[in-house]
């Protein structure tokens, strides 16, 4: 009975027409649409590549420097003259362009519009000024100076702990004494306290700067909210799927629950087809993403996980909608449409400074908006160097799952057909 | 007779309400096996919240409901497999074709395929459907959609069949295969409450009915029962010229006529069923060696007594 339940579920839901146009048509050409309207998907470093950021670099101590120019040689290169060599050659792997001086000349190339920002290289390597900065540029910028500042951090570790009680040690062993076991578990050791230490580094980064984080790149986060909202745009699905089932919403809920089939073994019956349904769909528009040649960057397994959880979290959501409140099917539509939109607004889909201001004045919405925290998850595996804050987005939509299951097994239970 | 029949359907006490709202009023009632019974009543009378009750697809304040001597609840699934429903609305999905909608509602029924495939196409042929098996319910007319609506609730041969107004706004061809169809399932012993607004339908059809009104159940036996409890005149007409003046005073003294009007040689009376009635005005007019020249007579009809219990005016403003 499960069985024939099972296959006339997936038989009403694929034949149905509505379904087919707004859960499958439509996204392919929301996708398209925004594909085509944003463009540079593909490449969100264009903006750039073409038009490098300019340095002005100060520093106290020439090493730090020193250290820093040879950091960002693998980016770009040093000199902010017009014609430069990167120029000359096309070359898309210039990102910066630097210039060392001092604080007072650095000054002046900025009040000429010379340069865009004077980067203090020291403990801490920080951002002194800038003017005429992208958002884009921004990210990126931030992104380089944090790694520089990792990379500085872990030799400044290595050498404290040399300097320490480990550096006694080797000096006891000084010459043929230090076998290269101990060598090596030494470092090994070294190694995991760096990790420590960058991933206590990151959850600060992310403590402090929640609010801004993903306001730093307005084409990756348009990109991530929207494939975001079409990960979680099945929430109708869930409200339908409620509406066959529940007396008190449609005919056939009224017919469906006159059967012997109890109403947790109908709606798994029905739920189960139309999940695996969206849950394949959204892998196919992940798939189609990518050969619209967009990259969402190489962690394939985590992005589908994130995305056929965000699905859940979608389908979930309607059935608990569906099961909770007894207005009619009309309104509970009218959500399930408007809801994905608010959440994707809030996302950053339609204006990329609203993350920022969400956090600012309701923090606890980004936490529970689940096509925030597909965009953030996406948005933390294409720019993050661990999965330590994509893990974190991974737990919040299994909280938010969790929740609406329940909800939706608490709503059926309780609900009782009413009319007269 | 009734007294040997099983109870199929007991009803005792019943009490649901909306808040302050009394929708379904202490209604006490017994439905036996193998009847038609039909449940009259205008609209908001709580005839639906009755069967939602029955179903128990609606949880009630108080009473109990007995479906073949079991306690009905919404978890009695051996009572559930042998009950029938066939919603006032045609209920079927449009993504599916006639074949696929009576499969998959007596599928949730009937697990075995063979067995299955034997019912669908029973009730394809009961319910003549059988030109229009992979048509979808949106291409069919009013009367093969309610057609279809019945076909789907009775496909896996129920016991017990509850029909909500099966036959509104159907051609008379179909509304005729329908009640036949409603006969045919009698006649294979299932039992059936039978909802409409029909009045010659529940004359027709239906052993034995109740009228509900305000959640209560006003009257419950056969329509000549009911009928003939009912305070409502026989309305007598005679076409009769030169009738004598005792005559006249006779049967304007008889106790069983309340109104009686004569000019023009036309002869109105009124009297109380079971009284004096046509024949017995036909016998004094014989023996007084007077002819009628025409005879009419109009009986209060089942619709007559309806609106005389449940009050004429207009439900709906309720």
């Amino acid at each position: 009975m499960f069985r024939h339940l099972l296959k006339y579920s997936f038989k009403i839901y694929f034949y149905n027409k509505a379904n087919m146009m707004w859960n499958f048509i439509f996204p392919f050409v929301f996708i398209s649409v925004f594909f085509l309207a944003l463009g540079n998907f593909s490449d969100p470093t264009a903006e750039f590549s073409k038009d490098p950021v300019k340095l002005a670099i100060v520093a106290s101590d020439q090493q730090e420097a020193d250290n820093l120019a040879e950091f960002l040689d693998n980016f770009g290169e040093e000199g902010i003259a017009e014609q430069t060599k990167s120029e000359e050659t096309s070359s898309d792997d210039v990102f910066i362009k630097y210039q060392l001086t001092d604080a007072e000349n650095a000054e002046q190339m900025l009040a000429d519009q010379a340069v865009q920002a004077v980067v203090k290289a020291g403990n801490p390597v920080e951002i002194l000024a800038y003017n005429d900065l992208s958002k884009v540029k921004s990210s990126l910028l931030d992104q380089f100076l944090e790694s520089y500042e990792s990379i500085r951090k872990t030799t400044t570790m290595i050498g404290d702990r040399y300097a320490d009680e480990k550096f006694s040690d080797l000096a006891s062993f000084a010459g043929s004494q230090l076998s290269e076991q101990e060598f090596n578990a030494i470092i090994e050791q070294t190694k995991m306290d760096i990790l420590a230490k960058h991933e206590e580094t990151v959850d600060l980064f992310s403590d402090e700067s929640e609010s801004t984080e993903l306001s730093t790149s307005p084409l990756l986060i348009y990109f991530f909210a929207c494939i975001a909202y079409i990960a979680f745009y099945p929430l109708n699905t869930g409200v339908t799927t409620l509406t066959e089932i529940t007396a008190n919403q449609s005919g056939v809920g009224l017919r469906n629950s006159a059967t012997p089939i109890s109403k947790t073994k109908m709606f798994f019956a029905v739920f189960i087809p139309r999940w695996i349904i969206h849950c394949i769909f959204t892998l196919v528009i992940y798939l189609y993403v990518n050969l619209l040649g967009v990259n969402l960057g190489d962690n394939y397994l985590q992005i589908i996980v994130l995305l056929m959880l965000g699905t859940t979290s979608a389908v979930l959501t309607g059935t608990a909608i569906g099961a909770l409140f007894n207005f009619n099917t009309g309104l509970k539509m009218g959500i399930s449409i408007a809801l994905p939109l608010v959440f994707g607004f809030a996302s950053g889909m339609m204006y990329n400074g609203m993350p920022r201001i969400i956090a600012q004045y309701i923090p606890w919405f980004n936490k529970m908006n689940p096509i925030g925290i597909i965009s953030k998850g996406l948005y933390m595996l294409y720019s993050d160097p661990t999965f330590v804050r994509f893990n974190q987005q991974i737990f919040n939509l299994l909280i938010i799952i969790g929740i609406m299951f329940i909800l939706t097994i608490f709503g059926l239970r309780r609900n009782s057909y009413e009319s007269i | 007779m009734k007294k040997n029949r099983e109870v199929a359907v007991k009803v005792d006490n019943l009490v649901k309400r909306y808040k302050e709202l009394v929708a379904i009023d202490h209604l006490s009632l017994e439905i036996y096996e193998g009847e038609i019974f039909g449940l009259l009543g205008p609209n908001g009378s709580g005839k639906s919240t009755l069967i939602n009750s029955i179903l128990s697809l609606l949880k009630y304040d108080q009473g109990e409901v007995e479906i073949f001597g079991q306690k009905m609840k919404p978890t009695a699934y051996g009572l559930k497999q042998q009950i029938g429903l066939v919603p006032q609305e045609p209920t079927v999905y449009e993504e599916l074709t006639v074949y696929g909608n009576i499969d998959y509602f007596c599928g949730l029924y009937i697990k075995d395929k063979a067995e299955r495939q034997a019912l669908v196409e029973e009730a394809i042929e009961f319910a003549g459907l059988n030109d229009f098996i992979k048509f979808n319910p949106s291409k069919l007319s009013g009367g093969l959609l309610r057609r279809l609506n019945l076909a789907c609730g009775i496909a896996h041969k129920p016991k017990l069949i509850f029909l909500d107004e099966p036959t509104v706004a159907v051609d008379p061809q179909s509304r005729n295969r329908i009640l036949e169809g409603v006969k045919d399932l009698r006649a294979q012993g299932s039992t059936i409450v039978y909802t409409t607004h029909y009045m010659e339908e529940v004359e027709i059809l239906c052993d034995r009915l109740s009228i509900l009104d305000k959640g209560s159940v006003l009257v419950t036996g056969t329509s000549a029962e009911i009928i003939s409890m009912s305070a409502l005149d026989e309305n007598i007409e005679l076409e009769i010229y030169g009738m004598p003046n005792h005559i006249l005073q006779e049967l304007n003294d008889n106790s069983d006529i309340s109104h009686m009007d004569y000019q023009d040689g036309r002869l109105i009376i009124k009297t109380k069923q079971g009284g004096i009635g046509l024949l017995g005005i036909l016998h004094l007019l014989e023996e007084n060696d007077l002819t009628p020249i025409s005879v009419s007579s109009k009986k209060p009809t089942l619709n007559d007594v309806f609106l005389e219990i449940t009050g004429k005016e207009l439900k709906d403003n309720v």
